[in-house]
């Protein structure tokens, strides 16, 4: 979807071919969009002009910020998707952009003539010719869905699976491997005791995740907490030889960001209960998400587990659970564009590299729709650094390191994360995003005026308050007043003075908005810590600025070891710093990179 | 790989002396060279199995001892061959010479280590224990390059890191999954940090130990002219290496040997003796013994019992015990009457009377105790460097626990965990995200 507008929005007419127009932005796992580290992408692609929070802010059944007792930073959005809603208004979205076309077909077959892309052939025999493809195959591609012993060659939610591209990218070199990931029941919420879990409801007065959508989210169904029992336990180590996954039928990589209850019963035996949440799927509907009890154990195992839950006694499932199998490539075959290395015009987002989630797959979409419009253009690549954005991260991740398992982004995996806030999104990003004819004017002055509202007030944060101002502001906050008289705005903020009280009782942040003045108190609490981290990864930038040539022998450069050599040699690192992120590549190894590229200058 | 080869013994005419071969060409060469008396070839005897057989090459032939470990399994990694033979200068080094005729190339100093660590068969500490280990002068030295090599101080480093890595991990779930992680990894990470802050300070602590371990003592044996410096010295060392003579004076230029006192080196210095030059008492001559004394770690003052301390002695034993100086005094001449009332170890550099208890002392002055073969001692100053910056980082992240976000501690406690990665060689990063999923149950 994100490509697919990426490409129409900026002047070039697409066609998005789709198994059914029924499955576009259907979510096919959990009804929420959000949560650690993707809230931030959410942002990100907003901030640059993509789809996904504008979606999510207009479909949402509850809205909360995670993380509230912790820094900024780390705060992320999460909310809960209306599954109908978001589809239909999605589609929607598709159906009106100019330059974009639906169709319903499978792809099979990329036609490449000269080392690039000139047109797919679809499954009925049809062909279309253009000099660019962006292939997004979801968890679809040769899907396989798995219920105990039943096996069925389908696509997710009982939409088929798309059978013939597969063989295609081998054709085109590349590696295809196989992940597996796994969804909950659906049940019946008519039949749930609630009295029995505890409500969690969704919070107010949080901004929404699109920088265009105005006021804030309206609260609409609540979630449920509740856990499995003893009871829950048993059932499954009675039923463990009946896992697909333990008596192995099931060898594919699944992640460990998403496991199923039984991988979780045995892999951390001495847990005496683990934690289920009952999300609503939609308004639409009673049907109710099981978060937490992703399973592929046969339906009768599944009937008995899920009823063993406090709360589901007389659970009536709808949908069982099922573990899905599905083709994608080895990403480190990907260039920081998306771009299949070797075939001109050829882009790879979501799934099929690797990600899970679909944040993770909106933040490649976007991306590999701006370089396939780039490409098109003949303008340079648009790569984010890992300082620059989570997709930055996310991306050089996939194809620098590549992955063994469905890659979630977490912020643990930003060594940037004090700076890669939610709120500075849109400074991070949208001046890239309008660079890349994506931003609309509406966006680019709402940009633009929250900029020059932020720099205004920032310039005067270092500014000594007025004596009785600044002892008013302490007064408020609660705390010892005797700051001897002249203390700036900033001095206030980080000795602990709410950046709200400072607004309310300060003539020169009085008109300041509500939402710019948290954000300024936010980069002045991070102030020193910024600093810190920043000294902490200029040794890597260093190696970042030092490009690794074209054509480099890895494979008989001398002091190398065996293992790094070979990683060199496949993923072929533009410098340094991307050398040292590949795993297989010891410090030791960047030494002798750095004696062989200090040799060749020489 | 190409193919290595070295005398790996110590050039001179010893009982034995090796030649070792490394790389793709070593079992080749060895084969070419080496036939033994029960097989057709080298390599038709087992691997790791010492042979007799009959060594011919550059027109000498010797009866010797010839293994070879296949790879990966030998101390490089590669194929490796060796051959034990008979010591001599000139038999050896026409053994290299024929492995260099059959297309071996000199190794570089260091290089079978060197290759070792590349291929992933030592860690970078290891790779410097066994460094240390070639270099050392005393058994305590062998000792700690040996548990170097074996890993132990690796391993003790190792402990504080993976304690850290699961806070970190701990911390970093918490932040990640929110709704999942039961809080509370602040009490684990002040409890963790604290055990670092100990542990590491503990480590620390052995450094000057360490340098002693490996470097050995620098022990100054000063004094005025013609207290028997020199016979000291050549007591010590059991050779006549400082000339004796009566005439004061005679030692002009400080020279050097190393001795071995309870396992650990003493690098003594003999130096001239000081007098009275000119008329003025501070003579430059305290000045320079001065100067000599500060760069050592120990300073054996030497007086001569059998007459009065001088004024210029008196001066000396000031300036000395001022600067704070490890001091001991050797009271010569113990053979004589006895005319001065300095108290020290009395020894007849003579007769040899208590040299060995100046050994000891001299061990004792600087070490206080004596050396547990089993402790960890921290020897390189690269690991001292590493763990110092881990230690500023862990007391910084201990500081900022209460009051900073849990994500800004977390800045300090993963500095910490990479410099203690430049001793262990583990890479933070994808260690902490594996820990993490190894350690709680996470995700939906």
């Amino acid at each position: 979807m994100e490509a697919a507008l990426a490409l129409a929005r900026t002047g070039h007419k697409t066609l998005m071919m789709t198994l059914t127009p029924d499955a576009i932005a259907y979510m096919a796992c959990n009804p929420a969009i959000g949560g650690t580290a993707k809230g931030h992408l959410v942002r990100e692609v907003d901030a640059l002009g993509g789809q996904i929070g504008i979606n999510a802010d207009a479909t949402a059944l509850q809205i909360r910020m995670l993380n509230t007792g912790k820094g900024e930073a780390v705060q992320s959005l999460r909310a809960q998707a209306d599954k109908i809603a978001y589809h239909m208004n999605m589609k929607r979205t598709l159906e009106t952009q100019p330059n974009l076309d639906i169709l319903q077909s499978e792809a099979s077959e990329i036609l490449t003539e000269g080392g690039a892309v000139c047109g797919v052939k679809t499954a009925l025999g049809d062909t279309y010719f253009s000099p660019v493809a962006v292939v997004a195959t979801g968890v679809y591609l040769n899907a396989n869905v798995v219920i105990g012993d039943w096996v069925r060659k389908t696509g997710p939610s009982g939409f088929s699976a798309a059978t013939m591209l597969t063989d295609n990218l081998i054709g085109l070199g590349l590696e295809v491997r196989r992940f597996k990931t796994g969804t909950p029941a659906r049940v019946d919420g008519k039949t749930l005791d609630y009295s029995k879990m505890s409500v969690q409801e969704g919070e107010e007065g949080i901004y929404p995740f699109s920088f265009m959508t105005d006021g804030y989210i309206d609260n609409i169904k609540p979630c449920y907490l509740t856990y499995t029992t003893a009871q829950t336990k048993q059932i499954i180590l009675d039923n463990i030889h009946r896992s697909p996954l333990y008596n192995g039928s099931i060898k594919s990589t699944g992640p460990r960001y998403c496991p199923s209850i039984e991988d979780k019963i045995m892999r951390f035996a001495d847990k005496e209960r683990h934690q289920i949440f009952i999300e609503p799927e939609s308004a639409y509907t009673d049907e109710m998400y099981v978060q937490g009890m992703s399973s592929s154990l046969p339906f009768d195992v599944q009937e008995a587990m899920y009823r063993s839950v406090e709360g589901m006694e007389r659970a009536r499932i709808v949908r069982y659970a099922y573990a899905i199998e599905y083709d994608c490539i080895d990403s480190t075959a990907l260039t920081s564009s998306l771009a299949v290395k070797g075939v001109g015009g050829l882009y790879a987002c979501g799934q099929i590299n690797g990600s899970s989630g679909y944040e993770e797959a909106a933040a490649q979409g976007l991306m590999a729709g701006i370089n396939a419009a780039n490409y098109l253009r003949g303008m340079p690549a648009l790569v984010l650094g890992r300082d620059e954005a989570y997709a930055g991260v996310l991306i050089d991740d996939l194809v620098t390191k590549g992955t063994n398992e469905p890659y979630r982004m977490m912020t643990a995996r930003a060594e940037h994360r004090l700076h890669l806030r939610q709120e500075n999104a849109d400074m991070r990003l949208t001046q890239k995003g309008r660079d890349a004819g994506l931003v609309d004017d509406a966006r680019y002055e709402r940009y633009l005026k929250r900029k020059a509202e932020l720099d205004e007030y920032r310039a005067r944060l270092k500014d000594s308050l007025p004596g009785q101002e600044a002892q008013a502001c302490c007064l408020a906050a609660g705390m010892q007043t005797n700051m001897g008289g002249s203390a700036s705005a900033e001095a206030l903020i980080k000795r602990g003075v709410p950046a709200e009280i400072i607004r309310q009782y300060t003539a020169s942040f009085k008109d300041c908005g509500a939402r710019t003045m948290a954000e300024l108190a936010t980069e002045c609490r991070y102030e020193g810590y910024l600093k810190k981290q920043i000294a902490a990864i200029e040794q890597e930038k260093k190696l970042e600025h030092r490009a690794l040539p074209d054509g480099i022998d890895y494979i008989n450069m001398h002091g190398l070891r065996l293992e790094a050599r070979q990683k060199l040699d496949k993923i072929r690192p533009a410098n340094l710093g991307q050398a040292s992120r590949i795993s297989g590549v010891s410090p030791a190894d960047i030494t002798v990179l750095m004696a062989y590229l200090s040799v060749r200058s020489k | 790989m190409d193919t290595i080869a070295a005398i790996s013994t110590p050039l001179g005419s010893g009982a034995v002396g090796i030649v070792r071969l490394s790389g793709d060409d070593a079992l080749k060469i060895a084969d070419e060279l080496f036939r033994p008396y029960r097989a057709a070839r080298l390599t038709d005897v087992a691997p790791n199995v010492m042979c007799l057989g009959q060594l011919d090459c550059a027109g000498i032939s010797d009866r010797c001892l010839a293994v070879y470990f296949a790879a990966p399994n030998s101390y490089t990694g590669e194929d490796v061959a060796e051959f034990h033979c008979h010591g001599g200068v000139s038999l050896i080094k026409r053994v290299l010479g024929g492995c260099l005729e059959r297309g071996a190339r000199a190794a570089d100093r260091g290089e079978f280590t060197r290759r070792a660590f590349l291929n992933g068969k030592l860690a970078l500490s290891d790779a410097e224990g066994v460094a240390d280990m070639i270099n050392a002068d005393s058994a305590a030295a062998i000792n700690a390059g040996y548990r170097l090599v074996t890993g132990k101080t690796s391993a003790a480093i190792k402990d504080i890191s993976d304690r850290l890595l699961d806070s970190i991990s701990y911390m970093e779930a918490s932040l990640d999954y929110p709704e999942e992680m039961e809080e509370e990894s602040r009490q684990d990470a002040q409890d963790t940090l604290g055990a670092c802050v100990e542990e590491l300070t503990a480590l620390l602590s052995t450094c000057e130990r360490g340098r002693y371990i490996k470097d050995g003592i620098k022990v100054a044996i000063i004094g005025v002219t013609n207290v028997g410096k020199s016979s000291l010295f050549n007591a010590l060392t059991q050779s006549d290496r400082a000339i004796v003579t009566d005439i004061e004076g005679t030692t002009r230029d400080s020279i050097d040997e190393v001795i071995e006192a309870d396992g650990i080196a003493l690098r003594l210095i003999d130096t001239a003796g000081i007098r009275k030059s000119c008329d003025k008492v501070e003579t430059a001559g305290i000045e320079r013994s001065k100067k000599l004394a500060a760069g050592s770690d120990l300073v054996l003052f030497v007086t001569d019992g059998s007459r009065e301390l001088t004024e210029e002695e008196e001066a000396l034993l000031d300036r000395l015990k001022a600067d704070g100086k490890k001091l001991i005094i050797a009271v010569n001449k113990r053979d004589l009457p006895r005319k001065n009332s300095l108290r020290g170890i009395e020894i007849s550099a003579k007769t040899g009377e208590g040299i060995d208890e100046i050994k000891s002392a001299a061990v004792k002055a600087v070490l206080d105790c004596k050396i547990d073969a089993g402790a960890e001692v921290i020897t390189s100053e690269r690991h001292k460097d590493a763990m110092q910056r881990a230690l500023e980082h862990v007391e910084s992240a201990r500081r900022s626990l209460h009051d900073a976000p849990a994500e800004c501690t977390l800045l300090d406690m993963r500095a910490a965990y990479r410099a203690l990665g430049e001793i262990t060689g583990d890479t933070a990063d994808e260690n902490i995200i594996d820990n993490i999923f190894k350690k709680f149950c996470l995700g939906k």
